[in-house]
């Protein structure tokens, strides 16, 4: 297993190397001109020609991402041209709490929708079954901004339960309605994904070898079923890991959760490229890590998949 | 959704940074005590209106005022401003010689008490009054001369470095070859003189901006590049308190030259969607709030709000603009005229609420040579259709044009109107809405035959407005999108920004108005109002011209 990871681990440099090249390259070729936006609207050419030697925008773009290598394997994230503070500080600060709002919504979406589709599997075809069916569908068609807001205004506004938005540190009763909001998608689409692998495992013949052994239902369904349904489960919850740290924007912004993507919004709104490039750079690389867990995971569940 | 933000945002950007303004209706500038607030505020009739107008024995001090900003203003540094969300909270905490009045129109004097020109209006004496940074020493002459060299400084890449480059021996510090500003004089500690290479009106105005407040070289020095975290300024508020991209609270400065602010403290949220803001001010969350097009008439008939809506005219000026270097609008000047009178822009003021007046000349009411303010655009399709005859088009143009904007919403909905009346006589447009970068090159490079356009004035006074917009030497980014050329205009803009005689450079603004309606590269549309809204106990409140409200007279009356 070590060896598996390490293995698997070596095969990223080459990925991310590829990815900083790639996100160099479309960040500059984002219109506009970064000189010229530092230096201010009216200021004359001579300023800006100043601040691009300054800041050595006039070298070629293969010497650029050179220098951007060369920085970054330092463990240098360049500086914000906003802040003129190292970039690397300012993620650390942002990123955690996307993390904490994506990992809350995750765990709880795990618990809820597993726990729901599997109860549905078991009673397939019952009304509860179609319920949550429905439930899954609805959950993945809600538009999240207009769910986000009536949130906002019936336990906010209207009763005065919750705060509106916010952040105070964590795992508090600001997190509630951000992670509802998420978590309802994530929820109905775990619910629908571990009903069917329950399906499939249920007919199996391990299971009705259970049953026949006279084993209680509660421990064949969470002894034998569960662990052979949780692949499909697994490779869910990496995508929708991925899905919750990139694209959590709409909902940092309406509920004003201090996270990476309403920075990186930001950056990019104010083209402060050195933070752009390693929001996208970060938000990357551990995609690529979060995937990478997810096959260990697969391993640990599955001992055939390390031999692959 | 985002778009009156990107909308603030923007004109902050051409705004560079802003400015300290107290608070509107107060009359005293000076003296002791944030002073004179009590009753001020008529609220809403005027056209700066004053939130809040409250039956109360006069101001109360204590208390937090919550409001907001759409990002995290990052720093401080007045060399390092740029944003709206930086400028908005900045002017709170930094000052400089001069700050804007009340209405954010025009200068009253700041920490210089006051200032003269010489005769021939190149040498300008500042006379410093005794006010402390936030901590404790007292501001010198000396620290205005360190502050304006590191704005200036290359090193340094400030966004305003531009604005003293009419200081004297400025080129020689910028490139290297002097050591100071040889323009930057100390007289003595509470003299400060400052020499321009030619007489030019416009510095003192410049000298407002947050961007050109004065720092102490001792913090500026203990805490590099940190400093814009920690800024130790002169202004009436001190940073407190600050969760990156979360909030930022500013606390009252004790010491403050005028006297400390009524509230303890302003906490600002950073809360970015504006449709957030407005339930945070419906939960009773959030103090002020820009009010958003859909809750609009919600909350301007709601009684209770009565006295709470503050409005402000902006030093702003919309406007489509023809390529002067481009057929066939270059030198078809019928064909111009016919554009103009086609323009119904009373109904594009109807579909933005009436937040917007008409503008038929390039200056907001208010400002150095403005005329009364217009009250009906010059919409006549029938005159229009004429002009297209006149023009050669009698059966329309046959090609049709695409029109750049920034993809504000409002810009996409305003173009639609414009759309529908200029296809009535004749010219097909079509809107192309792009990313604010985009639209930036296209405009700057002259890749348009008509484009819309905006300025905001970057200081407060009306040479912000005519020199980027209409002198050919800022052809291109640097303002004069139209590529205008007429070198009587650049003349009379030079000879007004020369002159310290404000009649004398009033009238030669009207003359430049009149000259530019003739030749008309830009066919004016409208003024931005903003409008605010605040919890009923805040008063005195008042949002600014150039949309950096400061909160030193503001008081809670709960």
């Amino acid at each position: 297993m070590p060896r598996y990871i390490v293995r698997r681990l070596l095969a990223l440099i080459p990925v991310i190397l590829g990815l900083t090249l790639v996100i160099f390259l479309l960040v500059n070729v984002i219109p506009g001109d970064t000189a010229r936006l530092i230096a201010g609207e009216y200021a004359d050419e001579a300023t800006v020609e100043q601040i691009r030697t300054t800041m050595g925008l006039d070298k070629p773009i293969l010497v650029q991402y050179g220098n951007y290598l060369l920085d970054l394997v330092q463990g240098d994230l360049g500086r914000s041209y906003q802040t003129h503070r190292p970039v690397l500080e300012e993620i650390l600060t942002v990123f955690p709490k996307t993390i904490q709002l994506a990992v809350t919504t995750e765990v709880i979406s795990i618990v809820v929708g597993l726990f729901l589709g599997m109860s549905a599997a078991v009673r397939r075809g019952s009304l509860f079954d179609r319920g949550i069916t429905m439930f899954g569908v609805l959950g993945l068609s809600i538009p999240q901004f207009w769910f986000a807001l009536i949130l906002q205004l019936v336990l906010a506004v209207k009763f005065g339960w919750l705060p509106p938005s916010g952040y105070q540190g964590g795992f508090d009763i600001y997190i509630i309605l951000p992670a509802i909001t998420l978590g309802i998608p994530s929820a109905g689409m775990m619910a629908r994904i571990s009903r069917s692998a329950f399906l499939e495992v249920l007919p199996q013949n391990y299971i009705r070898t259970a049953r026949a052994k006279g084993l209680q239902e509660k421990s064949v369904i969470w002894k034998h079923a569960l662990k052979n349904a949780l692949i499909p489960v697994l490779s869910l919850v990496g995508t929708d890991m991925s899905r919750l740290l990139t694209g959590t924007m709409i909902v940092e912004s309406v509920f004003s959760w201090p996270g990476i993507g309403k920075y990186g919004y930001d950056a990019l709104f104010y083209k402060d490229m050195p933070a752009l490039q390693a929001t996208v750079l970060v938000l990357a690389v551990s995609i690529c890590l979060v995937n990478l867990a997810v096959d260990v995971l697969y391993a640990a569940a599955d001992p055939r998949v390390r031999y692959h | 959704m985002l778009h009156s933000v990107k909308t603030r945002l923007f004109a902050a950007a051409l705004c560079g940074a802003m400015l300290l303004t107290t608070a509107c209706g107060g009359s005293a500038a000076g003296g002791t005590g944030p002073a004179a607030a009590s009753g001020a505020g008529n609220a809403s009739t005027a056209s700066s209106g004053t939130a809040g107008t409250g039956e109360t024995d006069g101001p109360k001090y204590g208390g937090t005022l919550t409001t907001y900003t759409s990002a995290d203003p990052k720093s401080f540094d007045p060399a390092a401003l740029s944003a709206w969300d930086q400028t908005i909270v900045a002017a709170n905490i930094l000052e400089g010689l001069v700050r804007l009045n009340p209405e954010g129109n025009t200068i009253e004097p700041g920490i210089a008490k006051s200032w003269e020109p010489s005769e021939d209006g190149t040498v300008w004496t500042f006379h410093l009054r005794d006010a402390k940074f936030h901590n404790g020493r007292v501001v010198t002459a000396q620290d205005f001369k360190y502050s304006f060299e590191r704005v200036a400084n290359p090193q340094t890449a400030s966004p305003a470095a531009w604005m003293l480059n009419k200081l004297q021996g400025f080129a020689e510090y910028t490139a290297g070859s002097a050591s100071e500003i040889s323009g930057i004089k100390v007289v003595d500690d509470h003299t400060l003189e400052l020499t321009l290479t030619e007489s030019y009106a416009p510095f003192v105005s410049m000298l407002s901006s947050a961007a050109l407040a004065v720092v102490p070289q001792e913090a500026v020095e203990e805490f590099g590049d940190d400093f814009g975290q920690h800024v130790v300024a002169a202004g009436p508020f001190t940073v407190g308190q600050w969760n990156f991209n979360q909030d930022l609270t500013i606390n009252a400065f004790e010491d403050y030259w005028a006297g400390r602010p009524y509230l303890d403290s302003v906490k600002f949220k950073v809360i970015n969607d504006e449709n957030t803001r407005i339930v945070e001010f419906d939960a009773g969350t959030l103090d002020v709030a820009w009010i958003t097009p859909a809750h609009y008439d919600r909350l301007t008939s709601d009684p209770r709000y009565a006295n709470s809506i503050g409005r402000a005219d902006t030093l702003h000026t919309s406007f489509l603009m023809f390529n002067m270097e481009k057929e066939p609008f270059a030198s078809n000047k019928a064909l111009r005229e016919a554009v103009l009178y086609a323009l119904d822009t009373q109904a594009v003021i109807d579909m933005l609420q009436a937040r917007a007046s008409v503008a038929n000349v390039l200056l907001p009411s208010g400002m150095l040579g403005s005329g009364d303010p217009a009250t009906t655009p010059p919409y006549d399709v029938e005159k229009a259709k004429a002009k297209m005859a006149e023009a050669g088009y009698a059966d329309g143009l046959p090609q049709a044009f695409e029109v750049i904007t920034p993809a504000w919403n409002n810009n996409i909905k305003i173009l639609e109107i414009y759309q529908q009346n200029l296809k009535e006589i004749g010219i097909n447009i079509e809107i192309k809405a792009l990313e604010n970068s985009a639209y930036n090159e296209a405009r700057d490079s002259g890749q348009f035959e008509i484009a819309w356009g905006n300025i905001v004035a970057t200081y407060p006074d009306s040479d912000a407005m005519f020199y980027p917009l209409l002198h050919s030497d800022n052809i291109g980014a640097a303002g004069n999108y139209a590529r205008y050329s007429n070198p009587e205009v650049d003349a009379l803009i030079e000879q007004a920004r020369a002159s310290t005689d404000d009649n004398e450079r009033a009238s030669l603004y009207q003359q430049i108005e009149q000259l530019v309606l003739e030749d008309l590269p830009y066919t004016y549309l409208t003024h931005n109002i903003y409008v605010d809204i605040c919890q009923p106990f805040v008063q005195d409140y008042c949002p600014s011209a150039l949309d950096v409200s400061t909160y030193h007279r503001v008081w809670l009356d709960k």
